[in-house]
């Protein structure tokens, strides 16, 4: 069913919504949550918030894109269950090691409770992904937005995995000097 | 902010990025295959019974010079650099890009090198004919051991291709530009 269709249904408060939605999108919104979380049960019950948050979501909200909707959603719930597993020191896939090599490029200067700063900040970061080449910019995207592992892009990409890591390590050295020039860093 | 934070963060990017990385991922990857490499390797092993190593060794690039008819030298060039050169490809708006990257940035020469690109290049379709040919310096500035070359400045009609590169060049401020002789295939695909 085309995703326009889908979201309809939400909007007509129609529970096949979420039956659809389960069937287009079940596998992509449950390896974003397996990639962060490593775990398929605890994957599966992300997916399960994930539709429910789509369900009160939609009405007011009409995405434009669903895919990346409800990816940002099961990221989100995949994320807090992340934390909630790390208070109890389990769990966790790719997790740790991309949280390190993010603090490489740490906007440090940047205080995200202040709404202006943090959607300055989130300009500033789409702005210079826009600068990278289409496929170092899908790496970049691959690793720090769907949590995929570096064997897992290194084969989705053609390339070695050492490739990816040098590649990756140019592009956080590139966004530090980015953000620095902008004053996000201190 | 926290490195927990700066993850929540990235996020909430655009979605068209994140769409496109789904688009990319989905596309059969192109590689670079060093076809004249591995069947040179695959002769020297089958004849000479020779280590792995050694084979490493002979397959290593070398500079050789060019001389004049008599005999003064006046220039070098880089022979047998395909295992040292890493070429990948991609399309985007039907434009071809190849990505150069060198596997061993620190060594001579490669880290001299402040841009580089393609010097000789064929593009051939499925049946193995040629739609283009050309042999002209195209380089641009290196990004640590990476470069993205535009090779064809015109759109190409849809269909399977294969990128064949002869030469690649690098230059730095100092010298003038190094021929590098190879032989790097890529298979590429114009939707």
């Amino acid at each position: 069913m085309e995703d326009g269709k889908i979201v309809n249904l939400y909007w007509e408060r129609d529970p096949n919504a979420i039956k659809h939605t389960a069937k287009k999108y079940g596998r992509y919104c449950t390896s974003i949550a397996f990639n962060i979380l490593g775990n398929v049960q605890d994957a599966e019950e992300c997916v399960s918030d994930t539709w429910l948050s789509a369900w009160n979501a939609m009405p007011v909200h009409r995405p434009q894109v669903l895919s990346a909707f409800l990816g940002k959603i099961a990221r989100n719930h995949a994320f807090n269950r992340y934390r909630q597993n790390h208070a109890d020191k389990r769990g966790g896939n790719e997790i740790p090691a991309i949280l390190d090599e993010l603090s490489e490029c740490l906007p440090t200067a940047c205080r995200v409770e202040q709404e202006t700063e943090y959607k300055e900040l989130l300009q500033t970061i789409n702005s210079f992904l826009e600068t990278l080449p289409p496929k170092r910019r899908s790496i970049f995207v691959c690793r720090y937005w769907y949590s995929d592992s570096i064997g897992n892009i290194a084969r989705q990409h053609g390339m070695r995995e050492n490739s990816v890591s040098m590649t990756l390590c140019r592009i956080r050295a590139k966004l530090q000097d980015y953000l620095k020039e902008r004053g996000f860093m201190v | 902010m926290t490195k927990e934070q700066f993850y929540e963060m990235i996020g909430n990017i655009s979605d068209n990025y994140i769409i496109e990385a789904k688009e990319i991922c989905k596309k059969k990857p192109v590689r670079s295959f060093p076809a004249a490499a591995a069947a040179v390797l695959a002769v020297c092993l089958c004849i000479t019974g020779t280590t792995v190593l050694a084979e490493a060794e002979i397959l290593k690039g070398f500079f050789k010079d060019i001389r004049r008819w008599n005999g003064a030298v006046i220039g070098s060039t880089y022979e047998q650099a395909t295992e040292e050169v890493e070429v990948q490809t991609y399309v985007s708006d039907g434009l071809l890009f190849a990505e150069l990257q060198f596997l061993a940035p620190d060594e001579f020469p490669y880290r001299e090198f402040d841009s580089f690109g393609i010097r000789s290049y064929e593009i051939t379709d499925e049946q193995g004919k040629t739609v283009m040919a050309e042999k002209k310096a195209n380089m641009n500035i290196l990004s640590g051991s990476l470069v993205t070359i535009p090779v064809f400045p015109d759109p190409l009609p849809v269909g399977s291709y294969t990128l064949h590169i002869y030469e690649l060049v690098g230059s730095s401020k100092v010298d003038q530009p190094l021929t590098l002789h190879g032989n790097w295939e890529c298979n590429f695909i114009v939707e």
